[in-house]
């Protein structure tokens, strides 16, 4: 049975601590919705899940099936079957979506793909997540729009099969029909396969659609909370407040003033490194 | 695709003359020629072109000798000028002069090694005319290359645009210079330069400085410089993805350099730059 175990993770960006502490497990097939109020660590959780350089681990452990992720490189992670949709994924110019897209691919396999098997695999994902072929002829995400980006997000988690995938907010910019779309992709791999998903949204839509099996909610850089869906109606009615009146959490007050000066669109935490 | 040195054309074509020091082609008005010159073929170091009215010219310059050209571009006329540099560096000169609605549009693939000096002057004589110069540059080892490319805007609504995009590696250095002069009463006329440099080893050295003179009001212009790194950012998500961080970075050089190759129209030279920047890369 394949699992994903975070195990008391503190991580740093530029010196500032924002994870203090996480545990988090999730077994196969699993959907996780992690929920918490701006800048209180989730984006830093799936970073440092996926080893970007600038989240630095100071303690804990991260275990992929039993084995040692923070000892595996970024891409040795991605062949292990991790996968994260970002929530602003880079543009690339001058890299053409196929070729990286083949590389991508051919990068867990032994043989390379094929030119026919490619171009059939891409197909059937394009058409899936309603992008033209022409985006396959354009440089990385580069004048992609905001929903282009997300489905082009999605459309490589469909060609890489991962066992693990992590979607940063996946939604956000969405149109309702391409939200429908990129869960219609979610649910369907998940029935297909054996894949987990740790999924971050603010939305209840996009939970209500892909029926995330756990809740955990993330607070001051902690897991302060898990449970069912019913954490994710409370949260849609009534915000994060309760969790200190009904839980005895309380919500740092040092992330609320980052939060003020962040504007709606920009990542929370970024933003506070900068700072 | 023809030979313009040696191959012998209708003298209604071009008209070539020689002395010792510089040969001259004069491409007949209305003319149309899709040629080469491999510059290692010429005797002379002066070379001359000149393409009359409403003629249309194509000419893939080829070689690594040092030479001085010299071109004019009259009324109507039309210049697509390939240059492929994948040998040895050279010292070159180019002095473009573009009269009355003359368009140029001039593609460098540098990919040579060694000392290197280009120096560009292209001077927009008249209204109406317009340039565009694209290059790309591949620098390793011990290679200097130093690019100084001016544009003069004498006249009302003329265009010039400015791509030069270099990658520094090992112990090399890339200097890309060069000002957009607009003159007074040049008004209407556009200037844009663009100038990026991407450096790979901590010994390299790698300076961009594009500058704006502009001496009317009535214009367009920008200029913009990039010198640093690749991108963290973009080797994470590569990486994230499955590539090796070598293959990443592989992958955004050749993404960096390859847009050059579009501009070339013969099969065969495309494959040689592709093949000269892989092999660089």
């Amino acid at each position: 049975m394949k699992s994903l175990i975070v195990e008391n993770l503190h991580v740093s960006v530029d010196d500032k601590e924002i994870l203090r502490g996480v545990n988090l497990e999730i077994k196969e097939n699993e959907v996780v919705a992690l929920l918490g109020p701006n800048g209180h660590g989730k984006s830093t959780l799936l970073a440092a899940i996926m080893g970007n350089p600038r989240y630095r681990v100071t303690e804990g452990k991260i275990l992929l099936n039993g084995e040692d992720v923070l000892k595996m490189s970024v891409d040795e992670r991605a062949k292990h079957g991790l996968f994260l949709g970002m929530q602003y994924p880079s543009e690339v110019p001058g890299v053409v979506n196929a070729d990286f897209l083949k590389s991508a691919i051919n990068s867990r396999r032994e043989k390379p793909i094929g030119i026919y098997e490619f171009y059939r695999q891409l197909e059937a994902a394009s058409k899936k997540m309603n992008i033209s072929m022409s985006m396959a002829s354009r440089f990385l995400n580069e004048g992609f729009s905001g929903g282009e980006k997300k489905r082009n997000e999605i459309l490589q988690m469909l060609l890489l099969k991962p066992d693990f995938a992590m979607l940063d907010e996946i939604d956000s910019g969405l149109d309702v029909d391409a939200l429908n779309c990129v869960s219609d992709a979610i649910n369907d791999l998940k029935n297909e396969s054996l894949i987990s998903f740790l999924v971050v949204s603010h939305y209840a839509r996009l939970y209500q659609l892909i029926k995330p099996t756990r809740v955990a909610i993330m607070v001051n850089g902690k897991i302060a909370l898990e449970g069912g869906a019913e954490l994710i109606s409370r949260i849609d009615k009534d915000g994060y407040e309760w969790l200190k009146y009904e839980k005895g959490i309380e919500i740092q007050k040092d992330d609320q003033v980052a939060m003020r000066s962040t504007s709606i669109g920009s990542c929370a935490v970024k933003e506070a490194i900068k700072k | 695709m023809i030979d313009i040195l040696n191959e012998n054309l209708d003298s209604k074509t071009v008209k070539k003359s020689f002395n010792n020091d510089k040969l001259t082609f004069s491409f007949e008005k209305n003319s149309n020629v899709d040629g080469y010159l491999n510059v290692d073929d010429c005797a002379q170091s002066q070379i001359e072109i000149i393409c009359d009215e409403e003629s249309n010219i194509k000419i893939v310059q080829l070689g690594s000798k040092d030479a001085n050209f010299n071109v004019i571009l009259k009324e109507k006329s039309c210049l697509k000028l390939e240059i492929c540099s994948l040998d040895f560096s050279n010292k070159r000169t180019y002095k473009f002069k573009l009269f009355d609605s003359a368009n140029l549009l001039c593609a460098y693939a540098d990919f040579c090694t060694g000392i290197e000096a280009i120096d560009v002057l292209i001077s927009l004589k008249e209204p109406n005319a317009r340039a565009l110069w694209h290059l790309a540059a591949l620098a390793g080892k011990n290679d200097r290359k130093t690019m100084k490319v001016s544009f003069d805007h004498c006249a009302v609504n003329t265009y010039s645009e400015m791509n030069n995009y270099g990658v520094c590696k090992d112990e090399s250095k890339i200097s890309f210079l060069g000002t957009s002069k607009i003159e007074n009463k040049a008004s209407k006329s556009a200037a844009h330069q663009n100038a990026r440099i991407m450096v790979f080893d901590e010994k390299c050295r790698a300076e961009a400085d594009p500058i704006l003179c502009i001496d009317e009001n009535d214009v367009e212009a920008s200029h913009a410089a990039v010198v640093g790194k690749i991108n963290e950012e973009h080797i994470f998500y590569l990486c994230s993805r499955g590539l090796g961080e070598e293959e990443a970075k592989r992958l955004i050089t050749l993404g960096y350099l390859n847009p050059i190759i579009a501009y070339f129209d013969d099969q065969r030279i495309k494959e040689d730059i592709a093949n000269a920047i892989i092999k660089k890369v």
